[in-house]
Order: C-alpha cells, then sequence, then structure tokens
C-alpha cells in the first residue's frame, strides 16, 4: 500500500518502506569466520556496509557476500585495485587487494540494486599504513531473488575475524 | 497541512495538536527542523572558502546517519593537506582518527589528529572533494572519499578512507589543513545530511 501523509507536500510512503536510513545492529567482528546481516526488507534500495578496524588472523582478503534466502558464493563479477595491482573474485565483492593480519581496515561498500535483483557494488577501503595501499574495488551480481542478507567474510573462508566492528545501512 | 500518526503502513491514531510521527524515527512538533528530517536529504548553506583557516559545519541533528562533505574548487595559499575533521558538544575532536589516503598511486597514513581528504597540497593546487561520512554505531563514524587535484593541469586523482569514534553525538563537522595555519583563498564548501 502506499500512504500519503500530505499529498499537497508530496511526501509518499511507498509499501511498507521506512522512512529514511535504517541501521542495523553494530556487531563486533572480533571472532567467527564471518560477519552476517540478515531479515533485509524488501523495498530496500542501497545497502552501505561500513567496517572500522576490522581486521582477521590471517592474509585472505575481505569479501562481501549478498543473498535471498541463503548466502550466494558464485558468480560474481568483482575487480579491486590497490596500488598497482588489480584482483578478481568471483566468490564476492572483492574489498582488499592485498592485505596484512597486522593492519586493520576502515571504509564503505555501497550496494545498490540496478533491478531485477541484479547488484552493483563499490567500495573504498583503508587502513593505517603506508605498505598496504587503499582498495578501491566494483562488481556486481544477480541473484535468484530478492536479496535478504548481507555477509563479510574473507576469500578463503577461513581467517578469523579478531578486531573491529561492523554495521549496515538500508534504504 | 494536516497531521496523522502512522507505524509501518496504519494509520494509528490522531496526534496531539501540532505534532507528528512516523514508525519511531519521527517524532515531536511539527517545526521546519521535523519537515527537514522527513525530507530525509538536508543540504545546509553553502560556505565560500575563500579565508580563513578552517569552515564548519554546526547545529547538525543528531538523527542522522549519513553526511556527504562536498568541496568545490577549494584550494589555499600554501602546502599543507586538507582534512576533516568532527565535533559534538565538546568541540572538534583532534585525536583518534585512523585511515589512509591513496593518491596518484601513493599511499599516506592519516595522522590521528584528522581525516586526510588529499595526500599532498600545493598553494596552486584546486581540490574537488566528495566525503561521505555514515554512522556505524555508538558515535563510530566511518569516512571513505574521493578527491580530484588539479596543480597548474597537472591531475592527481586520489581516494581516502577511514574511521572516528567521537565521545558524544556528532553535531559538527570542519575543513581545514594539517597545519592549521593555511588560509582557503578559493572554492566553496558545503554538506548534505540525511537520516
Amino acid at each position: 500500500m502506499a500512504t500519503t501523509i500530505d499529498g499537497s507536500n508530496s511526501v509518499t510512503i511507498n509499501s511498507g518502506s521506512v522512512l529514511g536510513i535504517t541501521s542495523g545492529t553494530a556487531q563486533a567482528s572480533t571472532s567467527g569466520t564471518s560477519i552476517d546481516f540478515t531479515s533485509i526488507p524488501s523495498w530496500v534500495k542501497r545497502i552501505t556496509v561500513m567496517i572500522s578496524g576490522v581486521s582477521s588472523n590471517g592474509t585472505s582478503n575481505f569479501q562481501v557476500q549478498i543473498g535471498a534466502g541463503s548466502v550466494d558464493a558464485t558468480s560474481y563479477t568483482s575487480v579491486t585495485s590497490a596500488g598497482a595491482g588489480a584482483y578478481t573474485s568471483s566468490t564476492g565483492f572483492l574489498l582488499t587487494g592485498v592485505i596484512s593480519a597486522a593492519l586493520s581496515r576502515n571504509g564503505h561498500c555501497v550496494l545498490t540494486l540496478v533491478g531485477s535483483n541484479v547488484w552493483v557494488a563499490s567500495s573504498v577501503i583503508a587502513n593505517s599504513d603506508t605498505t598496504y595501499t587503499t582498495s578501491i574495488g566494483a562488481g556486481t551480481k544477480t541473484l535468484s531473488g530478492t536479496l535478504d542478507r548481507v555477509r563479510i567474510t574473507t576469500v578463503n573462508g577461513t581467517d578469523t575475524f579478531d578486531a573491529g566492528s561492523i554495521n549496515i545501512l538500508y534504504e | 497541512m494536516s497531521i496523522v500518526a502512522l507505524t509501518s503502513d496504519t494509520l494509528v491514531a490522531s496526534p496531539g495538536a501540532g505534532q507528528i510521527e512516523y514508525n519511531g524515527q519521527f517524532y515531536g512538533t511539527d517545526s521546519n527542523a521535523s519537515r527537514a528530517q522527513m525530507q530525509r536529504l538536508v543540504l545546509a548553506t553553502s560556505q565560500a572558502s575563500t579565508s580563513g583557516t578552517s569552515i564548519d559545519f554546526t547545529g547538525i541533528p543528531s538523527w542522522v546517519k549519513r553526511i556527504t562533505v562536498m568541496l568545490s574548487g577549494v584550494s589555499t595559499n600554501g602546502s599543507s593537506t586538507l582534512t576533516l575533521q568532527l565535533g559534538d558538544s565538546g568541540g572538534i575532536e583532534t585525536s583518534g582518527y585512523a585511515g589512509g589516503c591513496l593518491q596518484n598511486g601513493t599511499q599516506t597514513a592519516w595522522a590521528s589528529s584528522a581525516m586526510l581528504l588529499n595526500r599532498t597540497g600545493a598553494a596552486v593546487q584546486v581540490n574537488t572533494t566528495q566525503a561521505i561520512l555514515t554512522l556505524l554505531g555508538s558515535n563510530q563514524w566511518v569516512l571513505s572519499s574521493t578527491v580530484y587535484s588539479n596543480e597548474s593541469g597537472s591531475i592527481y586523482m586520489g581516494v581516502s578512507s577511514g574511521a572516528k569514534t567521537l565521545s558524544d553525538t556528532l553535531d559538527r563537522v570542519r575543513v581545514t589543513t594539517t597545519n592549521g595555519t593555511d588560509t582557503f583563498d578559493a572554492g566553496s564548501i558545503n554538506i548534505l545530511y540525511e537520516g
């Protein structure tokens, strides 16, 4: 249903949508191999994944996966540039190109809905070091259904998060 | 204007005179400020960055979750890099920032005193930037930004990202330089905020 608060002021709320930006619940990325955000409403068109001070115990790059009913780990077109190098992944939206277990990462990955369950991502992720450069990423993924979850994990799926916090905004 | 109270899709009650509410996100006296929140995207007043050592935006509402800081054609009279600082009711905070800036293929770590918007500066350099701040939670703000620097025809593209946890709710942002003494001499700066 569409509910108009005031027609003369053209404020319309579509089909259960929440007015404004909704924040998920921040999760400490201090253990586990993945951080999930589930029950994302069907009307969402933009999701901002925020990572702050996040590190793991290994050197596998960070990536974001999305899903409809379950997390989908295939058929991503994703590339990240880090300094002079370019890195790709088909199992997620790659956030970093090179990584050190000793360093923490900060930044955003913004997911937007193109339409027909096609999502595109862009990201900027940095650390506080000069050796490992800021990573710039982009990618696309078509889901089989309506997105309802986002996962932050590593490419090998086995490195364990050991610091930081992660949250999402959706709208 | 007619005023109603909503939760999700359902009209639930008539609010008191002059009050408006939506789904727990929006409640209070119907005013310019509350209507601004309903509009979601609020443009502050643009400031000319043609003098002074810093440009402040204050009075940012507590409900804000995203701030876009925009610099258009900004330059200074010196070579200090451009920075962004956040603050709360206690003032601008000058420690605890962590991040990195990559420009023209070279990486620089932020100083802990501010968010770095460009990696190198020059008096002839003109900078255009879009920096996006989002609230992760518990006064923890995350930044990512892009910058285009034109230095007498030499173009330097850059990106920056990092985070800062404030001691209280954000209510202000400041654009300044690393040394804090270089003076702005061109351009304009503004913010968009939304919640």
